[in-house]
């Protein structure tokens, strides 16, 4: 056994932990596909109800800006949904991955999301939590006005299942998915309240974190590439001598 | 001198020394926990002579055996105990001694 040859194995073994979370990049191309279909289902609805409301005189941000907009119950159970099919999809995948190549867990603390954020691994969580607080809290205060506590459960419901993933998860992108699939059906629900007038800033939102998606996609495409390129150097490296 | 060498020689952690189990180790000590399959793809071993070379790691304390379920298949995972990782770094200090132009 030469050193070449253990040195070889360390660096197969460190870069296959390095590329095999969030199902090896490919959970980000599923939680990119979810955020466009919601993105697409609000953008729709918002179109619609623009249209039906025949204020073609005045520009479509003016009218969001303008209208106590709600969105129905259907666009309310997909945002809900979102971050739930997220979790659910990603670790369909990662168990896909892992029963193929098996699961190596990286010794790092928080695997980095190619080297451009550096933070603690719970901020995800906090920052999705630390929004969940204020946009129920948001509720709370209309709720003199007819707001409504099932949107307050549903913010906290995705907040907690967020704190949960991402107490699970020291990957990075798997916690920057996480939390771009998990800030926007927080707004949706919170614009269930009429008197909160998210409507107009619902596609800025939008607009932002389908941005981060992006970024995103291309560090899962990144992490797919280097994961490749390890199966491809693990099925050339040669048996141990017994 | 050469007394020295022999002495060395013999010294050497026959546990660690064996090629597959010195693999095994080497690739335990570089992540924190390495599940059975990927061990079979990286060393290239058999299922039976993985099993027993892990088995003798684990008698000399050297790695843990970590029983799970993924879904309902069970999974069995390793990892390397820090007498492990001292049985490693001792091993290296000594083949560097014994062939001095080993990294």
């Amino acid at each position: 056994m030469t050193a070449d040859r253990l040195a070889r194995l360390e660096d197969l073994t460190r870069r296959y932990a390095r590329y095999r979370p969030c199902g090896a990049g490919l959970g980000v191309l599923w939680a990119g596909a979810l955020l466009v279909m919601l993105t697409a289902l609000f953008l729709w609805w918002t179109l619609s109800a623009y249209a039906a409301a025949s204020a073609s005189s005045v520009s479509l941000w003016r009218f969001l800006r303008s209208s106590p907009l709600v969105p129905p119950a259907w666009l309310v159970l997909a945002a809900a949904a979102t971050p739930f099919a997220a979790w659910l999809g990603l670790t369909g995948i990662q168990d896909w991955v892992d029963g193929h190549f098996g699961a190596v867990e990286s010794g790092e603390r928080g695997v980095s999301c190619a080297g451009r954020i550096r933070g603690p691994h719970w901020m995800p969580s906090v920052l999705v939590g630390i929004m969940a607080v204020v946009l129920s809290g948001l509720l709370l205060v209309d709720a003199t006005r007819g707001g409504n506590a099932v949107g307050i459960v549903g913010i906290l419901a995705i907040a907690g299942w967020a704190i949960v993933w991402g107490r699970g998860s020291r990957d990075q992108l798997t916690q920057m998915v996480m939390l771009t699939l998990s800030i926007p059906p927080l707004y949706v629900i919170a614009s269930t309240d009429a008197a909160s007038k998210l409507a107009a800033g619902n596609l800025v939102i939008f607009g932002s974190y389908l941005v981060l998606m992006f970024w995103l996609l291309v560090q899962g495409a990144t992490r797919f590439s280097g994961f490749l390129k390890v199966r491809r150097d693990l099925a050339s490296i040669g048996p141990v001598e017994e | 001198m050469k007394d020295q060498s022999l002495r060395a020689i013999l010294d050497l952690d026959r546990v660690v020394h064996e090629p597959a189990r010195l693999a095994i180790l080497t690739v335990l000590s570089a992540a924190e926990e390495v599940e059975f399959l990927f061990l079979l793809k990286v060393t290239g071993l058999s299922k039976g002579n993985l099993s027993a070379q892990a088995q003798k790691l684990e008698a000399a304390g050297y790695l843990r055996t970590i029983k799970a379920f993924r879904g309902r298949m069970p999974v069995t995972s390793f990892r390397i105990t820090d007498e492990g990782r001292a049985a490693l770094l001792a091993y290296h200090a000594q083949m560097r001694a014994l062939l001095p132009g080993r990294k």
